[in-house]
């Protein structure tokens, strides 16, 4: 079973690395900014599948991170100007991790509803402040998005965005991935689950429940940063709309549509969600009609999500537990 | 936390909860030494349960105190108690129930041996946690669900699973609520054997609450009785099985 797992994941790899040198270029660019919403997505599934938070404001972190890369490229900042996306992601990281556990400790006193409501307060104060703050943030034109150097090499500003950044995206999808695969996978992520399956419980057998769901949203703040952090420069330019109630409704459907309790449901939701909004709006200004038309209909047929729907077929297919 | 042998298990002092005008549980002394098995008996109604709920600060007194080895736990937060080895189960069934027996025990044995705040280790090759979670599967003769979700399994084993929960927290004192509570009347004794046969076992000290005399006679060292928010009367299980208040008020026996 394990060797099938890793043959898999050798030909997917493979695949992902080939697949910019054989699809246009448009498409790379495409995949590039899919795989950052599969990383924002991944970060909020730990929040909301795996310790039962929905947030309807996490969109919040996504800007955070975006705007911090964008704030630390700023020429004025002269000599201190950085471009090292090493050092851009590792201030993403940290910015989205203060405000995270800020925000986060105020919010995780609430659940249900009351904690989703509170988190979109943040983000509408938030976006509020992108717009109106127009010194520090350049109002609703917001701020450019340099070229970052990767690795310390400058790459060429030609093949940049439709090339060769798409390979240092993947590599960190790559790393955060496993990262969270491990949390998943250890003592601490199944206190995550038993607080989502039974907070009151968890708090009796010994979990500390709210200071397991600040840690929790400490996490999805910094994959919501990084997501956020990678996707500025590919988009060259961040404005307030990263950071909206849209945005960060967007992320609760790529869960739900890819299946909340699958490792890899937000990954499946995120290209599912992205990639149908880019072909719909490709041939109809009443995307958004299809978009939720179609919403619906995946929600009806597959309430599990897709990977939810694929992994009980798995279960029969092999019948055991996967 | 340094344990003083010298010092009670547990003791509460002048324990109050007033809910609007009814006195569920009116300055209420009681002292519990290590090793025995007491239960708390009483009509529904007479403060059992907010007693418990007390104790285990699942709720705050109005008034009163709970000293757990002689310390001030009154204020602690539930987890910190579990921690130090006050634990308890619940009347009605408080379990995981999306995830399976075995993943129940396995988060309540990884809370107990510290192993909760390690985000990177990976949980299935933890021995530690795998080998006490397959102990206490066996203790409670739940080993063939281990794999059921713990929603899925009939309702005796969902109380037998829920008191199995606070063993897996190798716990001093636990506090039992009601365990046969909707269990078949077929079903009582063999429930509560599986429990007692633990107790026993893992040697614990447990405080028992039930409305049914009849099945904590045979399991106890000391019988407390609870009427109104008090203690009526208290002492050996034969000694309150003849107690004529006790017979009039708590078994309905004129």
């Amino acid at each position: 079973m394990k060797t099938k797992y890793i043959i898999a994941l050798i030909i997917g790899l493979l695949l992902a690395s080939v697949l910019p040198l054989v699809i246009p270029k448009y498409y790379t660019y495409v995949l590039s900014v899919t795989i950052c919403f599969a990383i924002y997505a991944l970060g909020y599934n730990i929040l909301f599948g795996r310790t039962g938070l929905l947030s309807f404001g996490h969109a919040l972190y996504l800007g955070i991170g975006a705007y911090t890369v964008a704030a630390l490229m700023r020429p004025e900042l002269g000599p201190y100007r950085i471009f090292s996306m090493e050092l851009l992601l590792l201030a993403a990281i940290v910015t989205s991790a203060i405000v995270g556990l800020g925000v986060g400790a105020l919010c995780i006193r609430y659940t249900r509803i009351f904690f989703g409501l509170i988190n979109l307060g943040f983000v509408m104060v938030w976006h509020a402040l992108l717009l109106k703050l127009y010194h520090i943030t350049g109002g609703t034109d917001g701020l450019p998005v340099y070229i970052p150097s990767t690795l310390g090499i400058t790459l060429p500003y030609e093949t940049f965005r439709t090339f060769s950044f798409y390979y240092y995206v993947l590599a960190v999808f790559l790393i955060v991935t496993y990262v969270m695969w491990r949390i998943y996978n250890s003592p601490f992520g199944l206190a995550l689950k038993a607080i989502r399956e039974n907070g009151v419980r968890a708090e009796f057998i010994g979990i500390p429940v709210g200071r397991y769901r600040l840690a929790a949203y400490v996490i999805s703040a910094i994959y919501g940063g990084i997501g956020g952090a990678l996707w500025a420069p590919l988009s060259g330019q961040v404005s307030p709309d990263v950071s909206t109630w849209l945005t960060s409704g967007d992320v609760v459907m790529m869960n739900i549509l890819g299946g909340m309790f699958n490792f890899a449901g937000p990954i499946v939701g995120a290209f599912l969600f992205y990639n149908l909004k880019i072909q719909i709006m490709h041939f109809t200004t009443y995307w958004s009609f299809i978009l939720g038309l179609s919403a619906i209909f995946f929600v009806l047929v597959f309430p599990g999500g897709i990977m939810g729907w694929l992994s009980t077929k798995m279960k029969k297919f092999y019948g055991q537990k996967a | 936390m340094v344990i003083d042998k010298n010092e009670k298990i547990l003791r509460t002092e002048g324990l109050k909860k007033y809910f609007g005008e009814v006195k569920a549980v009116d300055n209420v002394n009681l002292e519990v030494s290590e090793g025995e098995i007491l239960s708390i008996i009483g009509p529904n109604g007479s403060g059992k349960t907010t007693l418990l709920n007390l104790i285990s600060n699942m709720i705050e007194p109005d008034s009163g105190k709970v000293f757990f080895y002689g310390r001030d736990v009154t204020k602690w937060a539930p987890s910190k108690l579990a921690k130090m080895g006050l634990v308890r189960s619940f009347q009605i069934v408080n379990l995981f129930d999306g995830m399976t027996v075995m993943e129940n025990l396995k988060a309540a044995v990884a809370s107990n041996l510290g192993r909760i705040h390690r985000p990177f280790s990976s949980l299935n090759k933890d021995e530690e946690i795998t080998k006490r979670s397959l102990e206490i599967l066996e203790l409670f003769k739940l080993s063939d669900k281990a794999e059921t979700l713990a929603g899925d399994v009939p309702h005796g084993d969902r109380k037998v699973l829920d008191v199995a929960l606070c063993f897996a927290l190798n716990p001093k004192l636990i506090l039992l609520d009601e365990p046969t509570s909707g269990v078949s009347t077929s079903e009582k004794k063999p429930v509560m054997q599986r429990i007692e046969e633990a107790v026993r076992k893992e040697r614990v000290t447990a405080v028992i609450v039930e409305h049914d005399m009849d099945i904590v006679f045979g399991y106890s060292n000391r019988v407390v009785a609870m009427h109104e928010g008090k203690i009526l009367a208290e002492g050996k299980p034969e000694d309150i099985k003849e107690n004529e208040q006790v017979r009039k008020i708590v078994t309905g026996e004129l």
